[in-house]
């Protein structure tokens, strides 16, 4: 089969970049004018020296993961290996709290919390701090990140909403994939795997170390599969029997430019093709081509620890055969540049504040001929006060200006003009997180937040279809949805087990929720049907984990999540009617477990994951609208076995839901066992 | 070879014990222990000017009190020969504290008992070095600069007056994941 490399559109250049250059000039002045040592943030030895992770996806200032002002689980690079997972999705469904919905082998939904859905919109996911997440369709094409599992350092998950830090859509999560720093890292690997559904995969990254001030890494990988061979449901749609496929290169290096100021660039490319499921439920086969470039600026100065960055997203998705039979062709340009300051103020005060602009444009599909943008300015803070040794309250607020623009032409016949989208709003989100280390061994968080999930792109107008009895276009009149959270974290470590325990209570409410559907404007010739707000969702929950290490060789880890959702909708959205149905698709009891023994050359892995009845969506007989479909509980398990023959070789067996043949998960087609061998050489 | 082989035995045997001494006894206990030895010694690469190498350290005491020349001592003993933390190899000398002044060390290790510790505070402000100890209220009066506790939690506070009348500067980063006063 060709492989379409679609891209089309040249990443913009010019007055960012320019803006972007002037600003790193600044910057070198400033930390010219000092003598302190550069320090991006070096995970390693920061590490090593506090004996725990760290973090700065809580505040956007390093902090150890036991003082940082969230719940956040911190995924090591051991627990990625481990977890014999192939891509990221495969790594988070160890995880407490997370939700997956998973469509077929390399398309995979992922939440926090519950409110999981085709295309799962509120889960930021970033890399290294620039956004992956696709926000002209508001979710994550997990396969076109352009990362190998080998290059992680760590993966950071934030539950709860984080828009105050990392802006729009962060709302009821955000994960962070941390990089190996090329500086701080030798990092040099080639896997090799083989599989079920007629798995292969290459994946390769070198480092490369010029002298001490400067250091380069490339990662490539190459995989191809065929999907799932379960039936897909009547009425999902068509499903295309294309392999799967995913070509990915990243070159990400630092200069060292001077003691105090390091330059960090990074580019990547990624090509792939994938059988999905896509907002209304249906099946396509989607092929994204998705390019990036970025270049970030840090200097340790006299006036604080200064980052100046400057990214650019572009992606472009087909898909085929997609809603109403139309190919849909969306090319997102997304570039974002952003200026942040994280100093102190006496011993007890630390700050952030920051500036950040983003460009957003994406055209309109399957009628062409428009262009929507979204353009934001945004200012932010952060004040973290350590109150007393024991006490440190952190408060953090975000105000975004968005405006909204359509260029371009539009259809005959359309209701709409392009004065139509000129609107500017403002957007408020904020966090607030008390810390107390009531004693030697409790700590107790305290935490809301409030984050704001923007409608995308398409659902503001992109998608324009027209066919000869129902058209359907986005609309920019849709409200952002507003999700506020609260909750309340108790850790404990427990030294008889060499264990630790953490428990959580949460409560959650979600207003104008969006849907892709439920309006209908009359016109004189065919109607659109066009995206709504429906209503309101409210959560309540809890989740108590422990995790622990017994006598050196043996790890464990046990957690239970409990949560109840209530969705107030329009009376025509109701008990799954209209694409949204959080209530009764998010699983009350979900436990998640693992064992795992390593000895010597030996590793040993299981886990297992429980997950109770439930329902899910599928579109409705007759095209209108979907209904739910009862799903039985179920335990998938998973496993790895390792031996690492020499320091180059190591050998790995590994498999996901294993316990049957085939199991349904999902109210799409059920997923199969799958089984991977792989070889890795470590040079 | 057998008695040097035999001699660096005792010494991890003791720096063991010591080790578990400290751990056992908790907080309160304020005598050096390796993991406190690490922690210093990985907190002064994040300097300006990062400690690194082979550094002199000078283990101040007070001969006047027991307590003290018994933690120098075994303080001594757990560095032998030089101790190698991360980029930097400590080689230990005694010193008592009224000789602080006269020392050519590269950093002081304070122990606990030593009561005329404005003096050695003074040294460490002309001589530009560090002082690190493990009794944390030698930090907050301000005698030496760095206190470090491995138990039951990692510490690391630093007394800014101290730190900058010695010129010791560290970076953003790991100011922001420590506790200043």
């Amino acid at each position: 089969m060709k492989r379409p490399n679609h891209h089309r559109r040249g990443i913009p250049r010019g007055r960012p970049w320019h803006m972007a250059g002037r600003a790193a000039g600044a910057l070198l002045l400033l930390a010219n004018s000092s003598s302190i040592l550069a320090q991006s943030v070096d995970y390693g030895a920061l590490e090593q020296l506090f004996a725990e992770p760290v973090t700065t996806s809580a505040t956007g200032s390093p902090q150890r993961a036991s003082k940082a002002p969230a719940n956040m689980e911190i995924i090591t690079a051991e627990d990625i290996r481990r977890s014999g997972a192939r891509d990221i999705p495969g790594v988070l469904r160890h995880i407490a709290d997370i939700d997956l919905l998973q469509w077929g082998t390399d398309d995979t939904e992922v939440s926090v919390r519950g409110y999981n859905q085709a295309y799962s919109q509120r889960l930021l996911v970033l890399i290294d701090g620039r956004q992956v997440y696709a926000d002209y369709y508001s979710f994550t094409p997990w396969s076109t990140l352009p990362i190998e599992l080998a290059s992680i350092r760590q993966i950071e998950v934030v539950k709860g909403p984080s828009s105050a830090l990392f802006g729009l859509n962060a709302v009821d999560g955000v994960i962070n994939i941390i990089t190996y720093n090329p500086l701080y890292d030798d990092k040099d690997a080639v896997t090799v795997s083989a599989g079920t559904q007629s798995l292969t995969e290459e994946s390769a990254i070198a480092t490369f170390k010029l002298d001490d001030r400067a250091a380069a890494r490339i990662s490539a990988g190459n995989r191809s599969d065929h999907d799932f061979s379960t039936d897909v449901p009547e009425t999902m749609g068509t499903r295309p029997r294309l392999d799967n496929y995913r070509e990915a290169v990243d070159l990400d290096g630092v200069i060292r430019a001077t003691d105090a100021v390091q330059l960090r660039f990074d580019a990547s490319h990624v090509n792939t093709g994938q059988f999905e499921v896509d907002p209304g439920y249906l099946v396509d086969f989607s092929t994204y081509v998705a390019n990036s470039v970025r270049a970030q600026l840090l200097a340790d100065t006299h006036v604080g620890l200064w980052e100046a960055s400057a990214y650019s997203n572009q992606i472009d998705q087909r898909a085929v055969p997609a809603v109403l039979g139309a190919p849909l062709d969306f090319a997102n340009r997304l570039t974002v540049l952003k200026i942040q300051d994280v100093f102190k103020i006496g011993a007890d005060n630390a700050f952030r504040a920051a500036v950040e602009y983003r460009s957003d444009a994406v055209d309109t599909s399957s009628v062409e001929g428009g262009t929507i943008s979204n353009d934001v300015l945004s200012a932010s803070g952060m004040w973290d006060w350590s109150v007393t040794h024991s006490l440190s309250v952190t408060s953090a607020a975000r105000i975004d200006r968005l405006t909204l623009a359509r260029t371009g032409s539009v259809p005959m016949g359309y209701p709409f003009t392009n004065d139509d989208w000129n609107r500017v709003s403002d957007e408020i989100s904020y966090n607030l997180g008390l810390v107390w280390q009531l004693d030697t061994l409790d700590v107790v968080r305290v935490l809301t937040g409030r984050g704001v999930l923007v409608p995308n792109l398409v659902e503001l107008g992109a998608l324009v279809i027209q066919s000869p009895f129902l058209n359907l276009t986005g609309v920019p009149s849709l409200n952002p949805t507003d999700v506020k959270s609260y909750e309340l974290d108790w850790d404990r470590p427990i030294p008889q087990l060499n264990a630790q325990f953490r428990g959580s209570v949460f409560y959650k409410e979600t207003a104008n929720i969006f849907d892709v559907s439920g309006g209908l404007i009359l016109t004189s010739g065919v109607p659109y049907s066009i995206p709504t707000n429906i209503g309101e969702s409210y959560a309540r929950g809890f989740t108590i984990g422990l995790k622990g290490v017994l006598y050196d060789d043996w790890r464990w880890g046990l957690s239970y999540r409990f949560e109840e959702i209530n969705d107030r909708l329009s009376s025509f959205a109701q008990d799954g009617k209209q694409f949204v149905d959080y209530e009764h698709t998010t699983p009350k009891h979900l436990i998640v477990s693992n064992i795992g023994w390593a000895r010597g050359r030996w590793e040993i892995d299981g886990y297992a994951r429980y997950q109770s009845i439930t329902e899910g969506l599928l579109p409705a007989l007759g095209g209108a609208g979907t209904t739910l479909v009862p799903l039985p509980e179920y335990v998938a398990l998973d496993g790895r076995v390792a031996y690492q023959l020499n320091k180059a070789w190591t050998f790995a067996a590994s498999g996901q839901n294993l316990a049957h043949a085939q199991q349904r998960q999902t109210a799409g087609p059920d997923v199969e066992r799958q089984l991977m061998g792989s070889a890795i050489f470590q040079f | 070879m057998k008695v040097r082989a035999s001699g660096t035995r005792r010494r991890r045997l003791r720096a063991f014990v010591l080790f578990c001494a400290a751990l056992a006894s908790g907080a309160a206990h304020a005598e050096f222990a390796l993991s406190d030895l690490q922690i210093a010694a990985r907190a002064l690469g994040f300097l300006d000017k990062p400690v690194q190498g082979q550094v002199t350290a000078g283990i101040v005491y007070s001969p006047a009190n027991p307590q003290s020349v018994r933690e120098a001592e075994a303080l001594k003993d757990m560095l032998g020969d030089g101790l190698k933390i991360g980029n930097v190899t400590l080689r230990p000398v005694l010193i008592p504290v009224a000789d602080v002044q006269h020392s050519t060390a590269g950093l002081f290790l304070l122990t606990g008992g030593v009561e005329d510790a404005a003096l050695l505070a003074d040294s460490a402000r002309i001589k530009r070095i560090p002082c690190i100890t493990t009794d944390l209220a030698k930090v907050k009066s301000g005698s030496c600069a760095i206190g470090v506790r491995s138990q039951p939690k990692i510490e690391i506070l630093v007394n800014r007056n101290a730190a900058s009348g010695s010129d010791l500067k560290f970076s953003a980063v790991f100011r922001m994941m420590i506790t200043e006063m």
